[in-house]
C-alpha cells in the first residue's frame, strides 16, 4: 500500500528526514514512534501530499505522491496533528464539506456521514459547532472527517496527543477496529499505545528509521535479547567462571562486565530465565551471590535509547561509597550521560535552544543552584500516565534541584 | 474544477457565520445607501439614472474597493494556514488552484451581495414610477463585481504573503491603494506627453478604464480582459504562493 | 559517496533557490502575458465597444464620430474651464460638465484618434504657461486641435447657447441648447481642413487695398486678422486674368468705382452660380454707385438691391440730447434688435450683446424679383428706428438731417443682407453632394466697415461673415446630446428611497445575520 524509497526531505539547511525505506502492505499497521522533530509529521506530510519530497520516492495505494498528488489524496484519510477543523461550522457541516471534497455523492454521504460519526463517538454531537468542543470531542471529529471517503491508507498523525487516559483508551479501541480493514499508519511517542495497536513500529530517529520490526523482532535485534545477570564473588578464577557459566545449558554469549569490589558482574544472554540453574551452580561453587536477576528490555527502553542516542546497554556503575544502595539499573529512568546535558552539545530537539537544564517553571535567578553545588540528575520522564506531559521528550526533567518557589 | 465548488460554498458559509461578515455588510450598505442618495438629492439634482452609475462608479466607490476586499480575504489563507486548516484543504482532493478561486468566488459573491445593493434601490425606484436604465445599471453591478474580484485576488496574494489577517489586511489595502494610485505616479513625475512610461501608466489604470466603461454603461472588450486577465494574474500568483508553502 | 554538512547544506540551499527562480519565472512570465494582452485587447482592430445605455449616451453622433475616425493624426483638445460668477455659475457649470462629458465619450470611443487634457487650474503656473503657448487670454475655452492648428471654442458661445433670462423677473440663465457636438464637429473640421481657405480680393477697379496699411482706408488690417483666423486672402487683378479657380473659395469686392469687364462678370457669375461664395461691400463714391454697369447693379440678379443715398441715425451727445447733423450720424451703430439673433454671422454678436459700427452704409433692399429660386435672404444688419435714408442734395453733399419730404420717413433700414441659394449649377456630379451645395453672396451696405478704421469693433463680424462665406458644404449641425435624466420629483418617494437606503436594507441585513446566529447558537 505504502512505498518509501530514499525519501529525504530537507527544510533549509535542516534535514528532517533522509533516506527512509520503508513499505506497508495492505492492511498492514504500522505505528511510527520517535520523538519531537525526528521527522514523523514530515514524512506523514510527504505521503499525503501536502509536501513534496527533497529527494526519494513514495508510493501511496499505487500512485506516485508527486506526480499523480491528487489519485493519492482521494485514497488516503490523512488527519494532521493539528486536528485542522473549520471552528464555525457544526460537525455535520464539516462532514458534508468533506464528502463534498471527495465526490461522494448526496445519498453516499447521508448513508456515511452518521456511521462514522458513530464510529468516531461523535453521534450525540452532530449539531455541535466545532469550536465549541473539546478538545477530545474534536480529535473524534477529526477521525470522523479522515474515515468518511472510507480511504484505502490512514494516516493519522499522533492522533491521541492531549487526550485525557479514558479517551486515549477509547482512541485504540477505535484504532483496532481500523486496523483491520484499513492499511494505517500512525504516529505517536506514547509506547502502550503503539505495542497496543501496531503489530509492526518504525522507530526514527534524527530523521531516520533507526529500527523497524515487530515488537519481539526488535527487542531481540536492538535490545540483544534478555540475560541473567550475576553478581557474585567468584575468587581469583574469572575464566573458570565465566567458562562454568557458559557450560549451562540454554546460555548464550557471556559477558565479563568487571569487577565491583570484590564482586564480579557477568551477563549471561539467554531465551529462558537460568535464574535457576545460576543459583545452583553458585551453590555448587560457594560462590558468594549478590545479585542474580533476569533482565528483559522492554520497548520503552529500547525507544529511550535510540531517542537519547544511548549505548545498547549501559556499562555497569562504579561501586557505591560506604554503604549506600547500589542504583537500581532497571527503571524506567534513563542516566542521561553528563555529556548529553553539557552545554553546547546539540539538543536533541532543533528549535530548542540550548540551555542549562533547570525547571522552566522558575526563574533561572531564583533558582540557580550554587557554582560548586553537583549538577542536578536529569530524568526522562517516560510515565504513559501523565497526562501528556511525557509527549515532550526532548525537555528533560530536572529532579534533584529546589522545587520552583511559587 | 473539482472541489471548486464545494470550496467556494465552504467559503461563503465561513463567511457568513462569522459576525464579521454581517457586521461589514450592515456598514458597507449603510454607506453605500447614504451615498447613493446624497448623489441622488444632492449630485444629480434627483437624476436616478446618474445616481446609480455613481453609486457603481463614484469617488466613494474606490473606498469600497481600497477597504472591503482585504477585510474579506485577509482570513482566508493566513489564519488558516495558522489554525492548520489549509493543510487539510491541501492534501484534500482539490487543487491549489480550485482552493483560490474557491475562495475569491466567495469574497467576490460577498462583494457583488454588495453591489446588487443598487438594483434593489432600482426595482423600488421603478416602482415608485421612475424607471432606472436597467441595461446600464446590470453592467455597472457586473463591472463593479469584476473590479471587486481584482482587489480580492490581491487581498488573496497579501493573505498568502502574511503570517496573520490583521498583516494581510494592511498589506492588502497597501497594495490595492498602489493598483488604484498607480496613475497618478504620472503626474507625480511630470512625464512628458508621450513617454512610454506615460502610456503604459495610462493602460495600468484602474479607475479610468473602470470609469469610461461599466461605470458609465459601456462593455468594451479591452476593459473587460484588462480586469479578467489582471485578476488571473493574482490568481495565479496567489496560487504560486500557496504552493510555496509545499516546498519551502 | 557521502556529503559533509556544509556541502549538504549548499546543495540544499541550491536547490530551494532554484525552485524559487523558477516560480519567480513563471510569474513573470505571468506577468508578461498579461501585459501583452492588455496591449492586444488595445489594438484597435482587436476590441469591440458597446453602448449598453438605452438614450446611447456614450455614443457619438454618427457623423462626429466619422469625422474623428477619418482624422490623419490624433486630435487634441485642451480646455480650461473654471466657475464662472454669477449669474452665469449654474450654467456655466452645466456647460462644463456636459462638455466634459462629451470630450470624455469621444475619448473613450477612439482612445487612439482622440486625447483631451483638462487644465483644471490646480497647477495655476502650468496652466498659464499653456494658455500662452496656446495664445488664450481667457478661462473656459476648449481648443481643438489637430496637426499644429487650433480653434478656439468659447464655453458660453460656441458650446451652450444660454438663455441670459431676466434678472428683473428673477429669471434664472439658463442653457437654451448645448451644442457641444456641433461646435467640436465643426471645429474638427476646420482643423482637419488640408489647406486654408482662399479669398480673392479684387483689385484694378479702384478698390481697397487688401496690403494698404493706411490707417483709414487700407485693408491691412483685415488681412492680418484673416491669415490669423486661418484664411489666405490674395489680391486678384480680374482684369489680368478673369478666371476664377475652383479652389477659392471667396471672391471680396470691396469698394469698386469703375465698372468690371464683361469677362469678368461672366467669370464671377460662373462662380457664384456654381456655388462660390461672393461679398460685396458697396462703394462709398456716389458717382460708382449711380452707374449702369457697376457691381452693386450687377449682384440685383442675387436679391439684394444697393439703394443710392447713406443711413444716418440720430446720435447723442454726452447730455444726452439728440443731435443731427453731423458727418458721425453716417456711422451706423447697430445692436441688439438691429442684429438677426439667427444668422450664424450675427448670432454670436447678438449673444454676448455686442454691437458694430458701420460707417457711410447704402441702405439695403430686398430684390425678390431678381432672386434665384428657394433663395434665403436675411437682413442680418439693421439700422436702429432713429434713422433715415440720408440723400445728397443737388450739390451732392450730404446734411445728415432728416428730411421726411425729400427723403421719406425715418426708420430702420438693411445695411447687410446675407443670401444663401442652392446653386443652379453645382460642381459636384453626385446629386446628394449637389443637394448639399450652396451658393452665398453678402452684401454689405458700406465697404468702409471693413477699413483698417473702423475694423476694431467689427472684428467679429468680419471673421464671422468669412466663415459664413468659406464654410463648406459639410458643415454640421448635430442635435444636441440628450441628456437622460430620469428624475424623482415627489419629495415622497425621494423619503421613501433614504428610508429604504439609510434604514432598509443595513437593518434587514442586520436582523438576517442575528437571526443566524442565533439559530447556530441553538
Amino acid at each position: 500500500m505504502i512505498t518509501v524509497r530514499g525519501l529525504t526531505r530537507r527544510f533549509g539547511p535542516v534535514t528532517a528526514i533522509e533516506g527512509l525505506d520503508f513499505e506497508l502492505q495492505k492492511g498492514e499497521v504500522v505505528g511510527f514512534l520517535g520523538p519531537n522533530g525526528a521527522g514523523k509529521s514530515t514524512t506523514m506530510r510527504i505521503l499525503a501530499g501536502y509536501l513534496p519530497a527533497s529527494e526519494g520516492a513514495a508510493v501511496v495505494a499505487g500512485f506516485d505522491v508527486l506526480r499523480q498528488s491528487m489519485e493519492v489524496r482521494r485514497r488516503i484519510g490523512y488527519l494532521p496533528e493539528s486536528v485542522p477543523l473549520y471552528a464555525e461550522l457544526r460537525v455535520e457541516e464539516m462532514l458534508e464539506f468533506q464528502g463534498r471534497l471527495h465526490g461522494l455523492s448526496r445519498s453516499e454521504r447521508r448513508q456515511r456521514i452518521p456511521r462514522v460519526l458513530e464510529r468516531a463517538g461523535i453521534a450525540d454531537r452532530s449539531r455541535a459547532i466545532i469550536g465549541r468542543l473539546s478538545r477530545g470531542q474534536r480529535q473524534r471529529v477529526g477521525f470522523a472527517v479522515a474515515l468518511l471517503p472510507d480511504p484505502q491508507v490512514l494516516i493519522l498523525d499522533e492522533p491521541t496527543s492531549g487526550l485525557d487516559p479514558l479517551q486515549r483508551l477509547e482512541i485504540r479501541k477505535l484504532l483496532s477496529e481500523l486496523a483491520q480493514e484499513h492499511t494505517v499508519l500512525l504516529s505517536s511517542h506514547i509506547l502502550p499505545e503503539i505495542e497496543a495497536v501496531c503489530p509492526r513500529v518504525i522507530i526514527l530517529s534524527h530523521g531516520r528509521i533507526a529500527a523497524d520490526g515487530s515488537k519481539d523482532e526488535l527487542l531481540q535485534r536492538l535490545g540483544g535479547g534478555s540475560y541473567v545477570r550475576v553478581e557474585a564473588v567468584v575468587g581469583p578464577d574469572v575464566a573458570g567462571a565465566l567458562r562454568l557459566l557458559s557450560s549451562i545449558r540454554g546460555a548464550g554469549e557471556v559477558r565479563d562486565r568487571g569487577r565491583l569490589g570484590i564482586h564480579h558482574v557477568f551477563d549471561i544472554s539467554c531465551v529462558e530465565d537460568l535464574r535457576e540453574d545460576v543459583g545452583a551452580l553458585a551453590a555448587a561453587r560457594k560462590w558468594a551471590l549478590r545479585e542474580l536477576s533476569w533482565r528483559k528490555p522492554s520497548l520503552e527502553q529500547l525507544f529511550a535509547r535510540i531517542a537519547l542516542d544511548l549505548p545498547a546497554e549501559p556499562d555497569v556503575a562504579p561501586a557505591p561509597a560506604g554503604d549506600a544502595p547500589a542504583p537500581t539499573a532497571v527503571s524506567l529512568e534513563v542516566q542521561m550521560p553528563a555529556s548529553a546535558a553539557a552545554p553546547g552539545m546539540r539538543p536533541l530537539n532543533p528549535f530548542e535552544p540550548a540551555r542549562a537544564p533547570s525547571s522552566g517553571a522558575a526563574p533561572a535567578s531564583e533558582a540557580a543552584p550554587p557554582v560548586n553545588a553537583p549538577a542536578p540528575r536529569v530524568v526522562y520522564n517516560l510515565n504513559p500516565f501523565d497526562q501528556g506531559a511525557s509527549r515532550d521528550l526532548s525537555r528533560p526533567k530536572a529532579i534533584d534541584e529546589p522545587p520552583a518557589q511559587h | 474544477m473539482q472541489g471548486l465548488w464545494t470550496i467556494y460554498r465552504r467559503e461563503l458559509a465561513g463567511l457568513f457565520f462569522s459576525p464579521l461578515a454581517w457586521i461589514l455588510l450592515t456598514i458597507a450598505l449603510f454607506a453605500h445607501g447614504y451615498f447613493f442618495i446624497v448623489y441622488l438629492v444632492s449630485v444629480t439634482g434627483r437624476d436616478l439614472r446618474a445616481a446609480m452609475q455613481l453609486a457603481l462608479a463614484g469617488d466613494v466607490f474606490w473606498w469600497f474597493m481600497l477597504l472591503l476586499p482585504p477585510l474579506l480575504t485577509m482570513r482566508m489563507i493566513s489564519e488558516e494556514a495558522r489554525s492548520g486548516v489549509l493543510e487539510f484543504l491541501l492534501t484534500a482532493p482539490a487543487s491549489d488552484l480550485a482552493v483560490i478561486l474557491g475562495k475569491l468566488l466567495a469574497a467576490t459573491s460577498f462583494m457583488g451581495i454588495l453591489w446588487s445593493s443598487a438594483l434593489v434601490y432600482g426595482l423600488l425606484s421603478q416602482m415608485l414610477g421612475v424607471s432606472p436604465d436597467w441595461i446600464p445599471a446590470l453592467s455597472g453591478v457586473l463591472g463593479a463585481t469584476l473590479v471587486s474580484a481584482l482587489f480580492s485576488s490581491i487581498g488573496l496574494v497579501a493573505s498568502a504573503l502574511s503570517s496573520t489577517p490583521i498583516l494581510a489586511a494592511f498589506s492588502a489595502v497597501v497594495m490595492n491603494f498602489i493598483v488604484i494610485a498607480l496613475p497618478s505616479l504620472d503626474a507625480l513625475l511630470k512625464l512628458p506627453p508621450g513617454h512610454w512610461a506615460k502610456v503604459a501608466l495610462g493602460h495600468a489604470s484602474v479607475v479610468s478604464q473602470y470609469q469610461s466603461s461599466f461605470g458609465i454603461g459601456v462593455l468594451d472588450s479591452k476593459h473587460l480582459l484588462f480586469f479578467v486577465v489582471w485578476t488571473a494574474f493574482f490568481v495565479f500568483v496567489a496560487t504560486r504562493l500557496l504552493e510555496k508553502r509545499r516546498w519551502s | 559517496m557521502e556529503l559533509s554538512g556544509a556541502d549538504r547544506a549548499r546543495v540544499t540551499r541550491r536547490s530551494k533557490l532554484s525552485i524559487g527562480a523558477q516560480v519567480l519565472a513563471l510569474v513573470a512570465l505571468a506577468f508578461a502575458a498579461a501585459v501583452m494582452i492588455t496591449w492586444l485587447s488595445a489594438r484597435p482592430g482587436l476590441r469591440a465597444r458597446y453602448d449598453l445605455t438605452t438614450a446611447k449616451l456614450n455614443t457619438l453622433d454618427p457623423a462626429l464620430a466619422d469625422l474623428i475616425s477619418k482624422a490623419k493624426s490624433r486630435i487634441g483638445v485642451d480646455f480650461f474651464f473654471q466657475p464662472q460668477a454669477p449669474p452665469l455659475d449654474r450654467v456655466a457649470a452645466e456647460a462644463q460638465r456636459r462638455m466634459r462629458e462629451l470630450l470624455f465619450v469621444a475619448r473613450s470611443q477612439f482612445p487612439s484618434k482622440f486625447r483631451f487634457i483638462d487644465h483644471d487650474l490646480s497647477d495655476l503656473a502650468a496652466v498659464q504657461t499653456r494658455m500662452k503657448e496656446l495664445g488664450l487670454d481667457e478661462a473656459n475655452v476648449a481648443v481643438v486641435e489637430l496637426d499644429g492648428k487650433r480653434v478656439v471654442l468659447r464655453l458660453l458661445k460656441d458650446i451652450v447657447r444660454v438663455n441670459p433670462g431676466n434678472p428683473v423677473m428673477r429669471e434664472e440663465p439658463t442653457i437654451e441648447a448645448f451644442e457641444g457636438e456641433t461646435a467640436l464637429a465643426n471645429a474638427i473640421l476646420r482643423v482637419s481642413i488640408g489647406e486654408r481657405p482662399k479669398v480673392w480680393f479684387t483689385t484694378g477697379h479702384g478698390e481697397r487695398d487688401l496690403y494698404d496699411v493706411d490707417a483709414r482706408t487700407g485693408l491691412g488690417r483685415l488681412d492680418s486678422a484673416l491669415v490669423a483666423d486661418g484664411f489666405a486672402p490674395a489680391r486678384w487683378d480680374s482684369r489680368a486674368d478673369p478666371h476664377i479657380p475652383d479652389d477659392v473659395r471667396v471672391v471680396a469686392i470691396l469698394d469698386a468705382r469703375q465698372p468690371f469687364g464683361a469677362e469678368e462678370l461672366s467669370a464671377l457669375e460662373a462662380f457664384v452660380e456654381s456655388g462660390g461664395r461672393l461679398l460685396v461691400g458697396a462703394t462709398s463714391d456716389d458717382a460708382a454707385l449711380r452707374a449702369q454697369d457697376s457691381i452693386e447693379r450687377f449682384i440685383e440678379r442675387w436679391g439684394v438691391r444697393v439703394s443710392p443715398g447713406l443711413v444716418a441715425q440720430v446720435i447723442r451727445n454726452s447730455f444726452g440730447e439728440r443731435v443731427v447733423g453731423r458727418r458721425e450720424c453716417a456711422t451706423i451703430v447697430a445692436g441688439g434688435t438691429g442684429l438677426d439673433p439667427r444668422h450664424p454671422i450675427t448670432e454670436s454678436l447678438w449673444r454676448a450683446d455686442k454691437g458694430v459700427g458701420l460707417p457711410n452704409s447704402r441702405p439695403l433692399e430686398r430684390n425678390d424679383s431678381g432672386a434665384p429660386p428657394n433663395a434665403v435672404i436675411v437682413d442680418i444688419v439693421r439700422s436702429p428706428a432713429e434713422s433715415w435714408r440720408d440723400l445728397p442734395n443737388s450739390k451732392g453733399e450730404y446734411d445728415f438731417r432728416p428730411d421726411p419730404q425729400r427723403e421719406g420717413d425715418p426708420g430702420s433700414s438693411a445695411v447687410a443682407f446675407a443670401v444663401n441659394f442652392r446653386p443652379p449649377k453645382p460642381r459636384s456630379n453626385d446629386p446628394e453632394a449637389a443637394e448639399r451645395e450652396r451658393s452665398r453672396v453678402l452684401v454689405l451696405g458700406g465697404a468702409d466697415a471693413f477699413a483698417n478704421g473702423a475694423l476694431e469693433p467689427n472684428r467679429d463680424l468680419a471673421l464671422n461673415a468669412f466663415n459664413w462665406l468659406a464654410e463648406r458644404e459639410e458643415r454640421l449641425r448635430i442635435a444636441a446630446r440628450v441628456d437622460d435624466r430620469r428624475l424623482i420629483r415627489d419629495d415622497e418617494s425621494i423619503a421613501l428611497l433614504n428610508h429604504a437606503a439609510l434604514f432598509g436594507l443595513p437593518s434587514l441585513c442586520a436582523l438576517l445575520g442575528g437571526l443566524l446566529a442565533w439559530r447556530r447558537r441553538k
